[in-house]
């Protein structure tokens, strides 16, 4: 503690906003979402996802007037999503962008820890959730490049359809009457030690 | 000091200053040296002329020299030069940050622990408000029950984020469920203040047309006229009626129970 005490106070951040927004709005439709800081981001800062037609003092009024934070300066970006398809194939189009502000609060607040084990993440029903995602990744990796889409006769052959053709191939030997393959014929109740009963045929 | 001064001069001469600790016996040295060597053209001594409104030779940048970039340091000496800088802390080190746990932003949660609803909580509502519902309601609960669904809109849309970035699983259904009526409610409330619009356009519409109210703005809005004695006359009326209807019925009763009471008539006009 007294290494604590002894670190420089570092001085309360104070609101310097002189004056807030006149124009009164009575029903404001605007969703607004707090997200998680990143690592090793700042507890006096916060980060909102907004409306694109949101500026930075709407940002500032919304906050004081609804939640009661106050700020001392916000910063403001855009993040412009890539041109994407539709349906793949179809036609290019650019998703909507989306809206950041980043506020400096007066008061610090830090985000509880994410939930990360497997038990609190049940009622999301994580482990599936991962499961199909996963699938999903392998199928769209598969789809992209046609190069690496094996042949049909490149799948890999179940065993089941291993043994029967087997099976098929040592029944043709025997046909023929050449010497069959004591391997590959397990059936069940026969002794080992046959050999000779298929020599004699 | 003493070093920078020397390497301001040329090389050449801080060799000649060196050898020899005085101006003065330069130039004896070299009137020695002159006289030692064979002769030279050359003169033995370089001045440099000066002349009326010469530029100043001076150095006037006091900082020539010194550069972050290089990492110099200072030419002079500071109060604080003997200080040791600060050295920065890990943030192992620093104290646990304090989080009020009345902070406005904690508004933004659905839960505190998790941050994202479960979509079994998400599951937990009823159905939106109802346009019925909300027609008795003041402009005061609208506008609280509006800023109720704003927050919890607000609170929806930051569970999803956290859900999503955080690829915690599924929910994303029950979370645009619950929305739905949310949205639900605060379609209501628009419709049901649009309703109360149009009533009062009509209503401002009718009282144009009505002798009774005055849309001036200066004085009384509203002034009865002759309310009271319209009554009045309509009771008196009514009395008169009711007067009439009653001698008629004696009238019609005294013909059929009486009989003409002519001989009676001449009885007492005779008695009389």
């Amino acid at each position: 503690m007294s290494s604590m005490n002894s670190l420089p106070r570092i001085a309360e951040p104070v609101q310097r906003w002189k004056r807030f927004g006149e124009k009164q709005l009575f029903l404001p439709n605007h969703v607004v979402a707090l997200l998680r800081p990143k690592a090793k981001q700042s507890p006096h800062l916060a980060t909102f996802a907004v409306p694109l037609q949101f500026n930075k003092l709407d940002l500032r009024d919304y906050l004081h007037h609804a939640y009661g934070v106050e700020t001392t300066a916000i910063r403001s970006f855009i993040n412009q999503p890539k041109p994407e398809r539709k349906n793949k194939t179809g036609p290019w189009y650019r998703p909507r962008a989306q809206k950041m502000m980043i506020a400096e609060l007066v008061k610090p607040f830090v985000w509880p820890e994410p939930v990360k084990d497997e038990e609190a993440l049940k009622p999301w029903d994580h482990a599936m959730y991962q499961k199909l995602q996963k699938d999903r990744r392998a199928q769209e990796k598969k789809q992209k490049d046609p190069k690496k889409v094996p042949l049909r006769n490149k799948f890999a052959v179940p065993d089941d359809v291993k043994s029967v053709s087997q099976q098929a191939r040592e029944l043709l030997r025997e046909a023929k009457g050449l010497k069959v393959k004591e391997k590959g014929l397990k059936v069940e109740g026969k002794e080992e030690g046959k050999k000779g009963e298929v020599k004699d045929e | 000091m003493a070093t920078a001064a020397t390497s301001a001069v040329r090389p050449s001469l801080g060799a000649a200053f060196r050898l020899t600790p005085s101006p003065s016996s330069v130039r004896i040295s070299h009137q020695l040296l002159s006289l030692t060597r064979p002769m030279s053209t050359t003169a033995p001594l370089l001045k440099r002329h000066t002349y009326p409104g010469a530029r100043s030779n001076k150095d006037m940048s006091k900082s020539r020299g010194q550069s972050a970039l290089r990492r110099t340091g200072l030419r002079w000496r500071l109060s604080m030069s003997d200080d040791p800088l600060p050295k920065p802390r890990s943030r192992e080190e620093l104290p646990p940050v304090e989080v009020d746990p009345d902070h406005g932003l904690w508004d933004f949660f659905p839960n505190r622990e998790t941050v994202a609803a479960s979509p079994e909580d998400d599951m937990k509502h009823g159905r939106g408000w109802m346009v019925e519902e909300l027609r008795g309601k003041s402009w005061e609960d609208l506008h609280r029950l509006w800023w109720v669904c704003v927050k919890e809109r607000n609170r929806i849309a930051t569970g999803a984020w956290e859900r999503e970035r955080g690829k915690m699983g599924f929910g994303k259904s029950e979370a645009q469920g619950r929305d739905r009526e949310v949205r639900v409610t605060m379609r209501g409330i628009k419709h049901v203040l649009t309703e109360r619009f149009y009533a009062w356009e009509d209503a401002v519409k009718l009282a144009e047309s009505d002798p009774e109210v005055d849309l001036s703005g200066k004085g009384r809005a509203f002034t009865p006229r002759e309310f009271l004695e319209e009554e009045e006359a309509a009771e008196a009326k009514v009395v008169d009626y009711l007067v009439e209807e009653e001698v008629a019925e004696v009238k019609a009763e005294e013909k059929a129970q009486v009989p003409p009471p002519e001989t009676n008539v001449q009885g007492e006009a005779a008695r009389l």
